[in-house]
């Protein structure tokens, strides 16, 4: 579905964690997410950290909407300790 | 000859969604569909020895690489003559999954692997031309024909057989180009081509490149601080009772619900995903549709402005071509309204 609204024009960031599928359908801006079940969000943080993990994956995601990308490019919220 | 099988969670008999986190384990038998393909052995006159290993789809494809090591490992201490991943139809994670692990223990141990998938599935896109993959149906229902035709390979590449894909039926072919040597230079055979084109004869080609489908990428958002952002969802999300009746899985409609009501009473929103487990969703829907958050950062002038509807279908098993449709007919909603970007969560 985010091909076909790319088609149109629309830049399209898709937050998810089966981020190999998407980066071999040719999606462009792709955010990992936190897992299947929860991708936007992290159950075993509190509810405070839960938010403001939340605020970080949504930062990278409107970073990726304003970022130039020559090819398709998945964002890390936490570079540092997720394994590519 | 010997066998390490590995299966899911569900093939496994542990249980279905709410055991998708199980980790790695191992057994000294044959489960589930292993033993359908022991007794399949057997009827052919082989004798099969067959050890399992088994894990959540969910941990498997969020620790591909802890899953990768400890198979490795259990196929390096179980020395089999083949490995069998699945067959996994038309299931994602666990798709995926057998054809990483079909590509990598391969490339890894040099023990020859099969496993089976959907034709729909994104698995065989990305494995086919590094994997022995068996064409299967859409669901477990196929059990029996595309085990059947696993029995059939795994006695052949217990013997070291070197099956080409290409040349296999029922199996997906490589892609992968072959070089070969004509007895003719390329030049004499272009002119060759060309005369003949230009006495109206049609002579095809002698390479059929792929269709490789790609959309070229959108502009940047100039500033979102002036932009309207849209938010979409293939995780399923829908007002409580699902009153516009989506599917499940298997979809071919979309809804749209006004993220003013999710904002103001989540409770009120449930998931009617049927590939994952939606305890977590259902307890807070902003792990999906993440409006609390996105709803702060317009306050904050960080985004310009939201479209007041979400868009949502349920993704799981849904084939490509609806997957396109639906989103065609998305993207031509959003346009009309002037959305300037869209967040896609996918589960």
């Amino acid at each position: 579905m985010a091909q076909e609204i790319e088609r149109a024009g629309i830049p399209t960031v898709i937050i998810t964690s089966l981020d190999t599928v998407a980066h071999s359908m040719g999606c462009w801006r792709i955010v990992r997410g936190a897992g299947v079940m929860h991708v936007t969000g992290d159950p075993s943080l509190t509810p405070t950290e839960e938010v403001r993990w939340r605020r970080r994956l949504l930062e990278r995601a409107l970073q990726s909407l304003e970022d130039r990308v020559t090819e398709p490019t998945v964002y890390l919220v936490d570079p540092a300790k997720e394994a590519v | 000859m010997k066998i390490v099988h590995y299966v899911n969670q569900f093939f496994a008999g542990i249980g279905g969604e709410d055991k998708a986190n199980l980790t790695f384990e191992t057994r000294d038998s044959a489960v589930g569909p292993g033993m359908l393909l022991t007794k399949l052995l057997e009827d052919a006159g082989h004798e099969a020895e067959i050890v399992t290993a088994f894990c959540g789809d969910t941990y498997a494809a969020e620790h591909v690489g802890e899953v990768l090591s400890q198979m490795e490992a259990f196929v390096r201490e179980q020395h089999p003559d083949v490995v069998v991943l699945g067959p996994a139809f038309n299931a994602g994670r666990y798709g995926l999954v057998c054809g990483e692990l079909a590509a990598e223990i391969r490339r890894r141990t040099g023990v020859p692997t099969v496993t089976g998938l959907y034709e729909e599935s994104a698995a065989v896109g990305m494995f086919r031309a590094r994997a022995l993959i068996v064409q299967t149906g859409p669901s477990a229902a196929g059990m029996a024909a595309a085990m059947k035709k696993v029995a059939e390979l795994v006695p052949r590449l217990a013997r070291g057989e070197d099956i080409d894909p290409s040349e296999e039926e029922g199996v997906y072919g490589t892609e992968r180009r072959v070089n070969r040597l004509e007895d003719e230079p390329a030049a004499d055979r272009a002119i060759d081509v060309l005369l003949q084109l230009l006495n109206g004869v049609d002579v095809g080609t002698e390479l059929a490149l792929p269709d490789v489908e790609s959309v070229p990428a959108p502009e940047p958002v100039p500033s979102l601080a002036n932009a309207t952002v849209a938010l979409v969802t293939e995780g399923g999300l829908v007002p409580r009772g699902n009153p516009d009746g989506l599917s499940t899985g298997a979809s071919e409609r979309w809804g749209s619900y006004p993220l003013e009501t999710l904002l103001g009473d989540p409770s009120s929103f449930e998931s009617i995903h049927g590939g994952y487990d939606t305890q977590y969703v259902n307890e807070s829907p902003y792990r999906l549709v993440p409006i609390d958050v996105i709803t702060s950062l317009i306050e904050e002038g960080r985004i310009g402005r939201l479209h007041p509807r979400y868009y949502v279908t349920s993704g799981t098993a849904t084939k490509v071509a609806n997957c396109r449709r639906m989103g065609s007919e998305i993207a031509e909603v959003l346009r009309n309204e002037g959305v300037d970007a869209v967040v896609l969560t996918g589960t």
